[in-house]
C-alpha cells in the first residue's frame, strides 16, 4: 500500500518527462515549418523586389493556421517599396524581413514547477536581408 | 533504497533524454539557419558581374561587390562569439559553362551540447547559386 501511495505521487511527475518531449518536438516542427514558411515568401520577395501586401497576408495567414494563434499576434516588418537589382552593392537597396511569432508554452506542466504562463513563452524572431532580382524599369 | 536508486537512475536518464532532444532540435534549426544564409550570400553575390567583358558576351562575376555583399550579410547574420567565417568560389567561363557561386560559411566557438559526453562545437554549410540559359 505505501509502495502504491508513493507511485501515485511520483506519477505526475514522471509524466512530466513525456508531456515535455511531446512539446518539444511540436515547438521544434512549428519553429521549422516557420523558417520555411519564411523562406518561401523571402523567394518571392526577391522577384518582386519588396514583400508586396498580398505575400505579408499570405505570410500570415500561413502562420496563424500552422501556429493556431490570431494573426494580430504576428509581428511583421518587412520592406514594403521596390528595390532593384544594381550592379553595386548597396545596402539601401536589400530587402528587409523581420517575422516574431509567439510561442506560448516551452515547459510543459509549468505550474508544478512554480513557472508562471508569463515566464514560460518566448517570442521567435528571423531578421536578415535578402538581394532583390527585380530590374530598374 | 533499491527503488529509489533505480528511481534516481531513470530521473537522470529521462534528464539526459530531454537535454539531448533540446539541443538536437536547436543544432538542426542552426544548422537550417547557416544553410539559409549561404544560399543567400550566394544568390546575391551572384547578382554582380563585370560589365565590360558581359558586353562581348563572357560572364565575370564582380568579386569585389560580391565580396562586400557577402561580409555584410554574414555580419548581419552571426553574432561575434560565433567566429563566422567565409569561403567564396566563382565558376566562370572558360572553366564552366555554367557560371556559380559557391558560398561556404563556417561557424564556431559554443558547444551546442550541453552533455558533458557530446561535443560539436562548429557548423560548415555550403550553398551554390548557379546562372543557367533559359532553353
Amino acid at each position: 500500500m505505501k509502495q502504491f501511495i508513493i507511485l501515485m505521487g511520483i506519477i505526475p511527475f514522471l509524466l512530466v518527462f513525456m508531456m515535455q518531449y511531446s512539446l518539444e518536438q511540436q515547438n521544434h516542427y512549428r519553429l521549422s515549418l516557420l523558417q520555411q514558411i519564411v523562406y518561401a515568401s523571402k523567394e518571392q520577395a526577391k522577384q518582386d523586389g519588396y514583400f508586396t501586401s498580398e505575400n505579408v497576408k499570405k505570410l500570415k495567414s500561413e502562420i496563424a493556421s500552422n501556429f493556431d494563434i490570431a494573426e494580430s499576434e504576428i509581428n511583421i516588418e518587412v520592406t514594403s517599396v521596390p528595390k532593384y537589382r544594381i550592379n553595386a552593392f548597396d545596402e539601401r537597396e536589400l530587402i528587409y524581413y523581420k517575422v516574431e511569432v509567439p510561442i506560448y508554452k516551452i515547459i510543459a506542466g509549468g505550474k508544478l514547477f512554480g513557472i508562471s504562463n508569463e515566464d514560460n513563452k518566448m517570442m521567435y524572431k528571423i531578421e536578415s536581408y535578402t538581394s532583390s532580382e527585380k530590374l530598374m524599369p | 533504497m533499491k527503488i529509489f536508486i533505480t528511481f534516481l537512475a531513470m530521473l537522470m536518464l529521462n534528464i539526459m533524454f530531454l537535454i539531448y532532444q533540446s539541443d538536437m532540435n536547436i543544432y538542426s534549426r542552426e544548422q537550417n539557419y547557416v544553410k539559409a544564409v549561404a544560399e543567400e550570400c550566394a544568390a546575391g553575390a551572384a547578382l554582380y558581374y563585370e560589365e565590360i567583358p558581359y558586353s562581348i558576351g563572357v560572364l565575370k562575376f564582380n568579386r569585389e561587390e560580391a565580396e562586400k555583399h557577402v561580409q555584410y550579410i554574414i555580419d548581419f547574420s552571426f553574432e561575434e562569439e560565433e567566429n563566422a567565417s567565409y569561403k567564396i568560389d566563382f565558376f566562370e567561363e572558360p572553366e564552366t559553362l555554367v557560371p556559380k557561386v559557391n558560398v561556404n560559411i563556417s561557424i564556431s566557438g559554443k558547444d551546442y551540447f550541453r552533455l558533458s559526453f557530446l561535443t560539436k562545437k562548429e557548423i560548415v554549410r555550403e550553398a551554390s547559386y548557379e546562372l543557367k540559359t533559359l532553353d
